[in-house]
């Protein structure tokens, strides 16, 4: 026997719709399971917040207490609440921190999160990594190394964020190095890593200055100024002054005024001049203004006059970060366009003295203070600075 | 605890946990704590009865801690009310901001359940000199 075409297409739409039915009861059930089975656990998880509370805001006594009685429960209701007891560990520190790493160690908890950073799910990595990060210890390292190769970039980033958190001094080499290669690490998940380390890491950041990625030598310019490593700001000079990639220079030029040592004054000065890149420029003037160094107000002032608008407005901004000297002589070219807004900015931020009162105040005094030291002292009745900006 | 008791302090995060570590401890050291879920209930609670300090998370959905600092400064009846505020984020400009909405004192988070009681401790000592 044959069966005609309509009747083979019929048969097979209603195997397809069988199918759908099926798929559809399969989903909502399992939906259905998830959510009673979410409830009943918050059912369960709800009576025992005082307890967890205690533990993670209790006087010592409460806390022992607390941990011994959540060491006690049975695994149903553990198992109800270890989520909420896991994410506490992101959200307290110091001694608090402490007793819930203890507790986690004591159910189990922490030697579970290593093994599920061998499991196949990518998830389930991912979550033991998150776990070993948050719970700080160092001798998690090597398995947060290892997921920092893995071959999920999810997986990678938790990774790199947790070894961040640990903050072991050993994990910033591999940090640096996951910036480039086909298994990389976005450079603002390492970066933020990198800065949690602090100066554990400051060895791998100024081997990372000379490295031949430009992307590790930028980021390490740029941990390196976030970080405060004053003793790497003659490595930062020598990258303003002399590495090929414009980016590198502008991240060591940030870095040098970030730090604020006088080491970056000279190279900074240099990189202002015009045969540099104009992003470079500006970059520079923004470091001189948060050096805040009074022998660069000549030249800050040449700049105020700068025909690139970004390096002019910097100049002037850094002017006002010069001290009075800088407010000075900021005054009194108060005419150029720039010069008169970071005038009106300063007043805004109260770095300029209050204008005196009209008539009496003025009497016997020499004008403001900033004025009085101006190279070109504004006349007591003459426009006063912060009326530059009209 | 000498000092606290019966003086109402109002504690403002969208964080359940936080919110209630942060009430638990307070409420442990002798203070009445009023709780608020976000930035507009918070305001709220202060405006209707001022308290004695408010502990306010900077990212609340609504009104965050600094726009509910802001106001609280610019009305009379809270005018002078301490304000600590919860951050996550350490860095300088939130801190900075912080202050110039008039805030006291800041606490970054994670925090320590007991440096917070500290510090609004330290403050209100400060503030009712």
């Amino acid at each position: 026997m044959t069966v005609s075409l309509p009747g083979a297409l019929e048969a097979a739409l209603l195997a397809l719709a069988a199918l759908l039915v099926v798929l559809g009861v399969l989903v909502v059930t399992r939906r259905a399971w998830r959510l009673r089975r979410e409830r009943s656990r918050a059912a369960l998880a709800e009576p025992l917040r005082p307890v967890l509370l205690r533990l993670a805001a209790g006087e010592a006594e409460e806390v022992e207490e607390a941990s011994e009685a959540l060491w006690r429960l049975d695994e149903r209701a553990w198992a109800a609440t270890e989520t909420t007891v896991e994410t506490l560990l992101l959200k307290v520190r110091g001694e608090t921190h402490a007793a819930v790493v203890a507790l986690l160690e004591r159910r189990g908890t922490l030697a579970t999160a290593t093994r599920r950073c061998t499991l196949p799910s990518g998830v389930a990595r991912a979550h033991g990594a998150e776990v070993l990060g948050a719970a700080g210890r160092s001798a998690a390292v090597p398995d947060l190394l290892r997921l920092l190769d893995d071959a999920e970039p999810e997986v990678r980033q938790v990774a790199a964020r947790a070894l961040g958190r640990v903050g072991d001094g050993a994990a910033a080499g591999p940090l640096v190095d996951s910036l480039v290669g086909a298994r990389a690490v976005p450079p603002r998940i390492v970066a933020s890593a990198l800065l949690r380390i602090g100066p554990a890491g400051h060895p791998a950041v100024e081997r990372a200055l000379g490295a031949g990625d430009p992307l590790q030598r930028a980021v390490s310019a740029e941990i390196a100024g976030l970080s405060g490593a004053l003793r790497l700001a003659p490595a930062l000079v020598a990258l303003l002054d002399r590495d090929p990639e414009v980016q590198v220079r502008l991240r060591a030029a940030q870095a040098l005024g970030r730090l604020g040592s006088p080491v970056g004054v000279a190279a900074l000065v240099a990189a202002t001049g015009g045969d540099h890149p104009a992003e470079l420029r500006a970059a520079a003037v923004r470091g001189l203004g948060d050096l805040g160094d009074t022998s660069t107000v000549a030249r800050l002032v040449e700049l105020v006059t700068d025909p690139t608008h970004d390096v002019a407005a910097g100049a002037a901004t850094a002017l006002t970060q010069c001290g009075p000297e800088g407010l000075a002589a900021l005054a009194a070219v108060g005419t150029a366009p720039h010069a008169a807004d970071a005038l009106a900015a300063a007043a805004l931020r109260g770095l300029l003295p209050p204008p005196p009162a009209p008539a009496t105040a003025l009497e016997g005094s020499a004008g403001p203070t900033v004025v009085g030291g101006s190279a070109t002292p504004a006349p007591v009745d003459g426009p006063l600075p912060w009326a530059v900006a009209g | 605890m000498a000092g606290s008791q019966g003086r109402r302090l109002l504690v403002a995060d969208d964080d359940r946990d936080i919110r209630e570590l942060v009430a638990f401890k307070l409420t442990s050291a002798g203070y009445d704590v009023t709780v608020a879920e976000d930035g507009l209930q918070a305001l709220g609670n202060a405006l209707d009865a001022a308290p004695a300090l408010a502990v306010l998370d900077v990212m609340m959905p609504g009104l965050s801690g600094l726009d509910v600092a802001r106001q609280l400064r610019a009305d009379p009846r809270t005018a002078t009310v301490p304000i600590i505020l919860l951050t996550a984020r350490a860095q300088e400009s939130d801190v900075e901001g912080g202050f110039a909405a008039g805030v006291d004192d800041y606490v970054i988070k994670p925090f320590s359940p007991r440096e917070l009681l500290s510090r609004v401790q330290a403050v209100l000592a400060r503030t009712s000199a």
